[in-house]
C-alpha cells in the first residue's frame, strides 16, 4: 500500500505547481502591483516605486515567481498589507471559526442526508421516496442567498430565537452565534446530498449480490443497513471527504451575512483591499487542504474497499 | 408417483414500464418432486429467469409483479406468502445460485463471513463456534482447496470457478429441500463448467435436494437432469422426460433446438449449420395466435388464429403445439 | 429529423410531460431574455415610476410587483434580470459543453502526454472550491458582466471534460472504434464521426447542470458586488432586499426569489428528465 500512497503524494505536486502559478498569473501578471490602493492616487512615482521595490514587484515574473514558491514552501507569507500582522496568526485565528461553523454543519448534514436517502431507496417509486425528492428538489431551486435573507429575519429578526449577527470566541458563547448559519447550511446542503446518495444506494441495490443477499433469506432492512450501506461507504466517504476543503470556504458567505470573522470574511475583505499576501496565502492553502483531502480519500478509500487494500 | 414438494399452477408475472406491460412469463405450470433435477431450457427472453426469481419472490417490484397463479410449495402458496414467510423459506428451504459468480458475492464481506450469514439467517440455535465449523465444512463439500484459509478472503481473490463453489456452499449451507440454479455454469470455462455440474450433481445426491437448473445448453441438460421444461416467448412450450425430449420432441421449437446443436461426423461438405431464423416477439406486443409463428417450418393458418393450448402428448409429455403428433412422428424418423 | 423526433430520449422526453412543461418554461424565460435584449421589454428598469416602496397594484405592468427604494418597477428589474441569468448561463453552458467535451474527448482518445496535461489542468481547476475560484477570477478580470463570463469560461469546461474523457477512455476500446482505425480513418475523423457523437448524453446532461450552477452563482457573486455593476440582477435584488425586509417591503425579495427558483426548478426537473432519458442503462 505504501507505493500507492507515495504515488498519490507525488501527483500532488504538479497540481500544487499549478494552483500557485494560476495564482500568481491572477495577481501578478494580470492584475498587477496594488501600489496605488496602497500608497494613494495622488502619491509620487517615486513612492508607487518605493512600494514595488519593498514588495518585489521590480523584479522579473520568474523571480517574483520563485519568492513566491519560497513562501509556499515555507509557509510563510509576511504580514498582512492592511493590518500588519502575520498572515498565518490571521488564518490560525479565523479558520477555528470557521470550522466550528462548517464541521457540525457537514457532519449533520451528511448524517440527515443518508438517513432520508435511506428511505427514500427503501421505499423507492413509492409515495415516501417521491415526496422526499420532490421537497429536496424544490428545497435545492432556492437560492443559497434567499434562505440566509428569509430564516435570518424570521428567525433571528421577526422571532428573536438566534443571534442576528456577530461572534464571540468563548467555547461556549459561540454556539448563539452559530447555530442559525449551521440550520442554513444543513438547509441548503441536504437536498443536495440526499439525491446523490439515494442514488447511490439505488444503483448498489441493483447489484446481483443484493438479489444473494434477498435469496439467503435476508429481510429488507438487513440488506438496507448491512449490505448496501456497507459498500456504499466507498462514495459516502468521498463525498464527505472531498467537502472537507469547503469547510473553509462554503461559510463564505454565511460568515459575510452573520459577521463570523472566519477565513470567509478574511478572503472577501482582502479582495476588497487588495491584500496580496492574505489572497495568495488563502488560495493556496485551501488548494493544499483540496489535494490532501482527495489524496487522504484515496487512501480511506483503499481501507473500506478490500479490493484497492490489496492491490 | 411421490407427490411433489413444488407446484407450480399458472404462474403469471408481469412488469409494468413506462414503455407498457411486459408479459415476461405467462400462466407457467410445473411441479417438482424430492430428489429430482428439473431443466427449464429456453433463449435468453424466454421467461426461464423471470420463473426462478418469481418462485423465489425477488423480483424487482416496481416494476414487476406476480399477477396470477401459485407457487405452492408442501401445500403452501408462496405467491400469497407475507414477506417474513418468504424470509424464512429463502436460502433455508429453497437457495439460490446465479450466473455471474463475479457479481453475484458481496465484494466487501469475506468468503466466510457470506456463508455464515446463511447459517445466522436461518439456523439460530447453532452457536458462534458451531457455525464456524460448519462455514469451513462447507467449503470442504464444494471442494475448495485451504478452506482455513479461503475463509478469510474477499470474493475478488477466487477464481469465478471458485466463487460460484461458494455460491453453491452459501446455497446449500442450510440443507434447502430445492437449490435453483440460474445458468451456473454460463460465465465460466468449459471445463470449469463441467466440475460445478459435477459438485452440483453428487451434492444432491448427497443431500437429496431438488435441482431446478436453468440453462440454454442443451447440453448441460442431457448430463444431469432428469425432466426438462422448454420455455418460449414467456410460456412454457413443452414437457417431458429427458429421453423424450432427445428421441421425441413434440414441438417444433424444441426440435428447432436440437438441431441447432452442432452434431460431431454428421458434417457434410456445403451443410449449413443451422438455426432457428427470426426473432423471439415482442413481449408487450404479442402476435394473435401461436408465438412461434414466424420462426416455425410448419406453420399453418391455424397457428395465426389460434393460440395453442399445452396439452398431453405422451405419457408424461406435454406440448403447446396443435400438430405435435406430426413433430413427434418426424422426430422419431430423424433419429 | 423524423428519426430524431423518434428516437428512444427523445419520446421518453416527450412522454414527460413535467419535463415538457420545464422546457416550455425554459423557452419562456428565453424569449423574455430576448425581447430585453432588443429592448421591447424591461428596459425602463432606472426610470422611476412612482412613490417609493409602492405595494403591488394593478395601475399598470410596470406597477405589478410595486416600487423599490428610488421607485423603480420591481417587475421591469425581474425582467431584466433575466436577461443576465439566461446570458451567464448560456456562456456558461455553451462554451464548457463545447470545450469541456473536446478537451475531454481528446485527452481520453489521445492519452499518453495529452492527456497528462488535460488532466493536470482540470485537476488545477478542480483543487481550487469553485466559489473561490470564480471570486478570484472575477475579482482579476475586474468587477462586471465580463468578469463573469470570464470566471464561468475559465470553470465551467471542467465538469464535461471529467465525465467525457472517462467515458471516451471506455469507448476507445469499443469494436466499433478499433475498427474504423483499422480501416484507415484520421484521428480527428475518428474523434468528430464516432466518438462525440456517443458523448452526446453527458454533454446535453452537463449542458442543462452548468445553465443553472451559471444561474445560481451568478446571483451570489453580483449579491457580494463582484458581479454586474450598474444594472439589476436578481442577486443585486435580494441584496437591496435584505434592508427592505425589516420594514415588512417583502415584494422585492418576493419577485427575484420567484422568479430565480421558478426557472432553476425548471431547469433541475427538465436535467433529471433528461439524464432519466439520455441514461443507456435505462432501456
Amino acid at each position: 500500500m505504501w507505493p500507492y500512497i507515495i504515488r498519490r503524494l507525488l501527483w500532488g505536486i504538479p497540481i500544487v505547481l499549478g494552483v500557485t502559478m494560476a495564482v500568481f498569473l491572477g495577481l501578478h501578471v494580470m492584475k498587477g502591483s496594488p501600489s496605488a490602493t496602497y500608497v494613494g492616487k495622488a502619491a509620487t512615482q517615486e513612492a508607487l516605486d518605493q512600494f514595488d521595490k519593498k514588495y518585489g514587484f521590480d523584479k522579473s515574473y520568474p523571480e517574483q515567481y520563485i519568492n513566491y514558491l519560497k513562501e509556499v514552501v515555507t509557509f510563510d507569507f509576511g504580514d498582512s498589507w492592511k493590518n500588519g500582522r502575520p498572515v498565518g496568526d490571521m488564518i490560525s485565528e479565523g479558520a477555528g471559526k470557521s470550522v466550528s461553523l462548517t464541521l457540525p454543519a457537514l457532519f449533520l448534514t451528511s448524517l440527515l442526508a443518508i438517513c432520508l436517502a435511506l428511505v427514500a431507496s427503501y421505499f423507492r417509486g413509492r409515495g415516501t421516496d417521491r415526496t422526499i425528492m420532490v421537497i429536496a428538489v424544490l428545497g435545492m431551486s432556492v437560492s443559497f442567498l434567499v434562505y440566509i435573507v428569509v430564516l435570518q429575519y424570521l428567525l433571528a429578526f421577526l422571532l428573536p430565537i438566534f443571534q442576528i449577527h456577530g461572534y464571540e470566541p468563548g467555547l461556549v458563547e459561540r454556539w448563539q452565534f452559530l447555530m442559525l448559519p449551521i440550520i442554513i447550511q444543513i438547509i441548503v446542503g441536504v437536498g443536495y446530498d440526499t439525491r446523490f446518495y439515494r442514488s447511490v444506494f439505488v444503483e448498489e441495490i441493483g447489484k446481483d449480490h443484493v438479489t444473494t443477499a434477498y435469496a439467503k433469506g435476508a429481510s429488507k432492512r438487513r440488506v438496507m443497513f448491512v449490505h448496501v450501506l456497507k459498500n456504499a461507504l466507498i462514495p459516502i466517504v468521498t463525498r464527505v471527504m472531498i467537502s472537507i476543503p469547503f469547510l473553509v470556504t462554503g461559510s463564505l458567505l454565511l460568515e459575510q451575512f452573520f459577521g463570523i470573522p472566519g477565513i470567509g470574511s478574511m478572503l472577501l475583505a482582502a479582495l476588497d483591499t487588495d491584500d496580496f499576501p492574505v489572497i495568495k496565502a488563502l488560495s493556496v492553502l485551501i488548494s493544499l487542504l483540496f489535494i490532501v483531502s482527495t489524496i487522504l480519500n484515496d487512501i480511506l478509500y483503499a481501507v473500506v474497499d478490500p479490493r484497492v487494500r490489496l492491490k | 408417483m411421490s407427490k411433489p414438494i413444488l407446484e407450480v399452477q399458472e404462474l403469471c408475472t408481469s412488469f409494468f414500464t413506462d414503455e407498457g406491460v411486459v408479459h415476461a412469463i405467462d400462466k407457467v405450470s410445473f411441479s417438482l418432486e424430492k430428489g429430482e433435477t428439473l431443466g427449464i431450457v429456453g433463449e435468453s427472453g424466454s421467461g426461464k429467469t423471470v420463473t426462478s426469481k418469481t418462485l423465489m419472490r425477488i423480483i424487482p417490484s416496481p416494476p414487476g409483479k406476480i399477477t396470477g397463479g401459485k407457487v405452492l410449495f408442501h401445500g403452501k402458496d408462496l405467491a400469497a406468502a407475507t414477506d417474513k414467510e418468504m424470509q424464512k423459506i429463502r436460502g433455508n428451504k429453497i437457495a439460490m445460485i446465479f450466473q455471474e459468480p463475479m457479481s453475484a458475492l458481496n465484494p466487501v464481506f469475506t468468503v466466510g463471513w457470506q456463508i455464515d450469514e446463511s447459517l445466522r439467517l436461518h439456523q439460530k440455535n447453532l452457536t458462534k463456534a458451531q457455525r464456524a465449523k460448519r462455514v469451513l465444512e462447507m467449503l470442504h463439500k464444494v471442494k475448495i482447496p485451504s478452506p482455513e484459509q479461503r475463509v478469510r478472503e474477499y470474493p475478488h481473490q477466487l477464481s469465478g470457478g471458485m466463487r460460484q463453489r461458494v455460491m453453491i456452499a452459501i446455497a446449500l449451507a442450510c440443507n434447502p429441500e430445492i437449490l435453483i440454479a440460474d445458468e451456473p455454469t454460463t460465465a465460466l470455462d468449459v471445463t470449469i463448467q463441467a466440475q460445478v455440474l459435477r459438485l452440483i450433481g453428487d451434492l444432491k445426491t448427497e443431500l437429496g435436494t431438488a435441482v431446478i437448473l436453468i440453462t440454454h445448453d442443451l447440453g448441460v441438460v442431457a448430463e444431469v437432469c432428469d425432466r426438462v421444461i422448454v420455455m418460449y416467448a414467456g410460456q412454457v412450450v413443452e414437457e417431458a422426460s429427458i429421453d423424450d425430449i432427445f428421441h421425441s420432441p413434440s414441438h417444433p421449437y424444441t426440435r428447432a433446438l436440437l438441431r441447432s446443436i452442432p452434431k460431431r461426423g454428421k458434417r457434410v461438405a456445403g451443410a449449413k449449420f443451422e438455426t432457428i431464423e427470426g426473432m423471439v416477439p415482442d413481449l408487450k406486443n404479442l402476435p394473435k395466435g401461436c408465438r412461434f409463428q414466424g420462426r416455425c417450418d410448419i406453420e399453418k393458418e391455424r397457428c395465426r388464429q389460434e393460440e395453442p393450448p399445452l396439452v398431453q402428448v405422451g405419457e408424461r409429455q406435454m406440448s403447446r403445439c396443435f400438430f405435435s403428433n406430426e413433430v413427434i412422428a418426424s422426430s422419431k424418423d430423424e433419429s | 429529423m423524423s428519426e430524431f423526433w423518434n428516437s428512444r430520449p427523445v419520446r421518453k422526453i416527450r412522454r414527460d410531460k413535467w419535463a415538457l412543461a420545464c422546457l416550455i418554461i425554459i423557452i419562456c424565460y428565453v424569449l423574455v431574455a430576448i425581447a430585453v435584449r432588443f429592448g421591447i421589454i424591461g428596459n425602463a428598469f432606472e426610470e422611476r415610476i412612482g412613490e417609493l416602496h409602492l405595494s403591488p397594484s394593478m395601475e399598470s405592468w410596470k406597477h405589478w410587483l410595486g416600487t423599490d427604494r428610488l421607485g423603480r418597477s420591481i417587475f421591469a428589474r425581474m425582467l431584466y434580470s433575466a436577461k443576465i441569468a439566461i446570458g451567464v448561463g448560456l456562456v456558461s453552458a455553451v462554451v464548457g459543453s463545447v470545450v469541456g467535451g473536446i478537451l475531454g474527448a481528446i485527452a481520453g482518445y489521445f492519452g499518453k502526454r495529452v492527456d497528462d496535461f488535460i488532466v493536470w489542468l482540470y485537476s488545477t481547476v478542480q483543487s481550487i472550491p469553485y466559489l473561490l475560484l470564480l471570486i478570484m477570477l472575477t475579482y482579476i478580470a475586474g468587477k462586471g458582466i465580463m468578469g463573469l463570463y470570464v470566471a464561468f469560461i475559465a470553470t465551467s469546461w471542467v465538469g464535461p471534460c471529467r465525465m467525457v474523457r472517462g467515458e471516451v477512455i471506455k469507448l476507445r476500446e469499443a469494436e466499433y472504434i478499433q475498427s474504423a482505425k483499422a480501416m484507415g480513418y484520421g484521428d480527428w475523423r475518428i474523434i468528430f464521426r464516432h466518438v462525440v457523437p456517443n458523448t452526446m448524453h453527458i454533454v446535453l446532461v452537463y449542458f442543462a447542470l452548468l445553465f443553472v450552477a451559471a444561474i445560481k452563482s451568478e446571483v451570489i457573486i453580483s449579491f457580494l458586488g463582484l458581479g454586474v455593476q450598474g444594472e439589476p440582477s436578481w442577486g443585486i435584488m435580494i441584496k437591496a432586499s435584505q434592508a427592505e425586509l425589516i420594514n415588512g417591503f417583502y415584494w422585492q425579495i418576493g419577485a427575484a426569489t420567484f422568479a430565480m427558483f421558478v426557472l432553476v426548478l425548471s431547469f433541475n426537473i427538465f436535467a433529471d428528465a433528461l439524464q432519466d432519458a439520455l441514461d443507456p442503462k435505462s432501456l
